[in-house]
């Protein structure tokens, strides 16, 4: 008989655990049956977890919190306490010092829970993001305080470094690097500024941080700018985020009642303060030039670098800037330490990054994963896979600077080198997920027509060449493609990418060419055939009346709003081809089934 | 004088103590998210009914706080109840009427709504 258990104990069994935890198992075994727990709990055992060092590891089930370095005396305080009173054993908690992931007992929903580790959102959906008494109750500040007193300047960037943190704007630039940079010029003043901009069409990454944990974005920024030697920070925020503005408005002053902003930071040298600066919402005002020029009252438009910023940035002056979530990552790695967050994550990119996760996944939200963990991960399990049991079509990664990757890449791994290797990017955190319905040449149309709205005009390749771009991807889905078509687009594209100024114009091209790269016969279908294989373009879809279904209702040439069906009561109608407008409205009313789309 | 780490460990100190005395001494505390997509979703409407219901039935014993959004943006409204002893349960898609039915269930009868739960 199968029995209703409520908890599984899985414990390791990797080849540096076995030898201790066959033992082990046997006392939980005995344990349970000692206190009458075994219709409540099994004993499962799991692969090498990865930490041999913590051994051994027990890991409860749907709790899905481990125990670390457990010994035979513990186990009954574990049972007891943890199954019977429903209390965690503190004191054996893995990880129980780092407050990277520290609240993921809280979160429970294993499915979607489970596959994350949450660095840079560890407060959001915790703490009261309006109250800097939580944020520092959960050693809020508590970085910034260690680098005043225990760090130098270049001690702190050298730390940045170690850990290997790379820019989450897009670009993935090392931060400490760009530190380093802003620490070593000149200047009697020096400006950090915090990129929330956040423009790409789906994206909310940046929204949800500020609004869950304003705090640590603010923490993180007055860190880097005692690295860099910085007094002035300004967080550059699209008009369009009320409410997180509101929330780093509250955040700043709190801060500043504190003596946490302001002159002689918690009775040190140091002094620095944080302003706001509203976008008006121009995609391009999120490339750091053009946001620089922003702030300075001109037309938000790129410059070529160099200079770059850390140079001769705002106002002239030497300033670094970082995306939101970057700026988040700093107080966790100057308190858990630059080799945890190194530990994480693969060769060149390491950490955790923030995805905005959406499309036809069944659980869309926001999810934060290693570096390394793959698209199938994050689709399948995170997200419970395809949404009404279709099949996984695309996902695209980048927003309307990436790319879409189909099924076979699935298996790739997080990272900036190998989404790159792929045809898409790493970018901001964007992830739409497609199935078998969705037309990839509309996408791609989808993602050009934003980007050639988004053009600042200056340079005539993004300009004119997204505009020639988009005129051939319409004529395509409305059945007038010609045979040179692709050969042209994939021209255009790399043309423009060669030879635009900033990195919008650069990646603009990236939604068409990569879908001609990895769906190029569904171009062709459009282009050759006239045939839109999903269904989705519309004027490439043609409605006939079958004769022997038609009941001759009438309801369709009612309906027609060019008037362009004909029959007599009773008798089969028909539809006039030439003068169709394929709008669909006849398939949609015919009760009969009578009309099909094809 | 005292070093910045000193005083800042002294700040959470007194935060942790305020935290303690606003919320943690109530033995039940529910959470409902408060962000754009949360409330978007309709959980001010949620919000408010709590605090009404805790008016009318005088619970005394229950905090009622917010927090940002934690991802499950399918699913919002969400409401974290916690509880001494008792491991926290998310309740996802609350709305007035499902969250009076949650208090009087979870809160009062002991008794976790699980098709409700995430
Ligand atoms: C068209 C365009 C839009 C951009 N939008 C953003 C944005 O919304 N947020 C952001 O952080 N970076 C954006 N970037 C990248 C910034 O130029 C810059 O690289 C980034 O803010 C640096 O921070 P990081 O090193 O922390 O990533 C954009 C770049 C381009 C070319
Ligand atoms: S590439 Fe496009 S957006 Fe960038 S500067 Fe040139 S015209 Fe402006
Ligand atoms: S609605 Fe359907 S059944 Fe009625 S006339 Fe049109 S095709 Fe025939
Ligand atoms: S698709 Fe539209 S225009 Fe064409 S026959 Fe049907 S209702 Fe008329
Ligand atoms: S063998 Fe157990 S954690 Fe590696």
């Amino acid at each position: 008989m199968k029995k209703d258990y409520k908890y599984a104990i899985s414990v390791c069994a990797g080849s540096k655990c076995v030898h201790l935890n066959n033992e082990l198992i046997d006392i939980i075994l005995k344990e349970i049956q000692r206190q009458g727990l075994e219709d409540q709990v099994k004993v499962t055992k799991s692969a090498c977890l990865g930490y041999c060092e913590e051994g051994p590891l027990l890991v409860i089930h749907p709790d899905n919190i481990t125990y670390a370095r457990v010994q035979k005396d513990d186990i009954a305080e574990i049972l007891s306490e943890h199954i019977k009173n429903r209390r965690w054993v503190t004191r054996l908690l893995f990880h129980r010092d780092q407050i990277a992931n520290s609240f993921f007992p809280q979160f429970g929903d294993v499915d979607f829970f489970g596959k994350q580790y949450r660095i840079t959102l560890r407060n959001c959906g915790v703490i009261d993001p309006e109250s800097i008494d939580d944020y520092l109750a959960y050693r809020g500040y508590e970085a910034l305080a260690k680098v005043l007193t225990v760090f130098s300047p270049q001690q702190v960037i050298d730390e940045i470094k170690r850990s290997g943190l790379r820019g989450r704007g897009g670009g993935g630039f090392p931060t400490g690097v760009k530190w380093q940079s802003g620490h070593d010029a000149v200047g009697d003043v020096k400006y950090m500024i915090c990129n929330a901009d956040e423009g790409d069409p789906g994206a909310f990454m940046d929204r949800s941080a500020i609004e869950g944990d304003p705090n640590t974005v603010i923490e993180g920024m007055i860190i880097g700018g005692y690295a860099v030697g910085a007094s002035k920070g300004i967080v550059y925020i699209r008009a369009e985020y009320p409410l997180a503005i509101k929330r780093l408005q509250i955040a700043i002053a709190q801060a500043r009642e504190r003596n946490l902003l302001g002159n002689n930071i918690l009775g040190s040298e140091f002094s620095f303060d944080i302003d706001l600066r509203l976008g008006a919402g121009a995609f391009v005002c999120g490339e750091e030039t053009a946001l620089i020029a922003s702030i300075e009252g001109k037309r938000g438009m790129p410059k070529p670098r160099p200079p770059f910023p850390t140079e001769k940035g705002l106002f002239d002056k030497p300033t670094v800037i970082n995306n939101v979530e970057t700026w988040a990552n700093i107080p966790v790695i100057i308190l858990d330490g630059a080799e945890h967050f190194a530990s994480m994550g693969t060769e060149k990119s390491k950490g955790t990054k923030v995805f905005a996760l959406a499309g036809a996944v069944r659980n869309t939200g926001l999810v934060e994963v290693q570096m390394g963990t793959t698209l199938r991960e994050i689709i399948f399990d995170i997200g419970g896979g395809i949404r009404d049991d279709k099949a996984f079509k695309a996902v695209q990664t980048g927003g309307p600077s990436g790319g879409c990757l189909p099924s076979q890449y699935l298996d790739t791994p997080i990272d900036y080198n190998s989404l790159m290797a792929a045809g898409s990017i790493m970018g901001s955190g964007g992830m739409i997920v497609m199935d078998e319905t969705t037309c990839m040449v509309d996408i791609a149309k989808f993602f050009l027509d934003f980007t050639q709205n988004e053009s600042c005009g200056k340079c005539t390749p993004c300009r004119e060449g997204t505009k020639r771009m988009l005129e051939i991807l319409i004529r395509i889905t409305e059945g007038a493609g010609q045979p040179d078509d692709i050969d042209k687009l994939l021209r255009l594209g790399t043309m423009i990418q060669k030879s635009s100024l900033c990195g919008l114009g650069k990646a603009s091209p990236n939604p068409v060419l990569s879908t001609i790269k990895h769906f190029r016969h569904e171009y062709e279908a459009h282009i050759f055939d006239k045939k839109c294989p999903t269904k989705t373009c519309k004027s490439l879809l043609t409605y006939t009346i079958l004769e022997d279904k038609c009941i001759g209702c009438g309801l369709c040439k009612k309906n027609c709003p060019v008037k362009c069906i004909s029959g007599e009561k009773k008798y089969s109608h028909s539809i006039n081809q030439a003068d169709c407008i394929h709008c669909g409205v006849c398939f949609s009313t015919c009760k009969f089934e009578a009309i099909i789309r094809e | 004088m005292s070093s910045p780490l000193d005083r800042l460990i002294h700040m959470q100190s007194e935060a942790k103590n305020k935290a303690t005395e606003s919320k943690l001494r109530f033995p039940v505390r529910i959470f409902v998210g408060n962000a754009t997509c949360e409330n978007a979703a309709g959980a001010v409407h949620v919000y408010n009914e709590l605090v009404k219901i805790k008016e009318e039935q005088k619970l005394d014993e229950l905090y009622i706080g917010r927090t940002g959004c934690s991802g499950r943006c399918d699913k919002e409204p969400i409401v974290q109840v916690m509880m001494d002893n008792r491991i926290p349960t998310k309740y996802f898609e609350m709305t007035p009427e499902k969250i009076r039915k949650v208090v009087e269930e979870h809160v009062i009868n002991h008794h976790v709504i699980t098709e409700w739960a995430l």
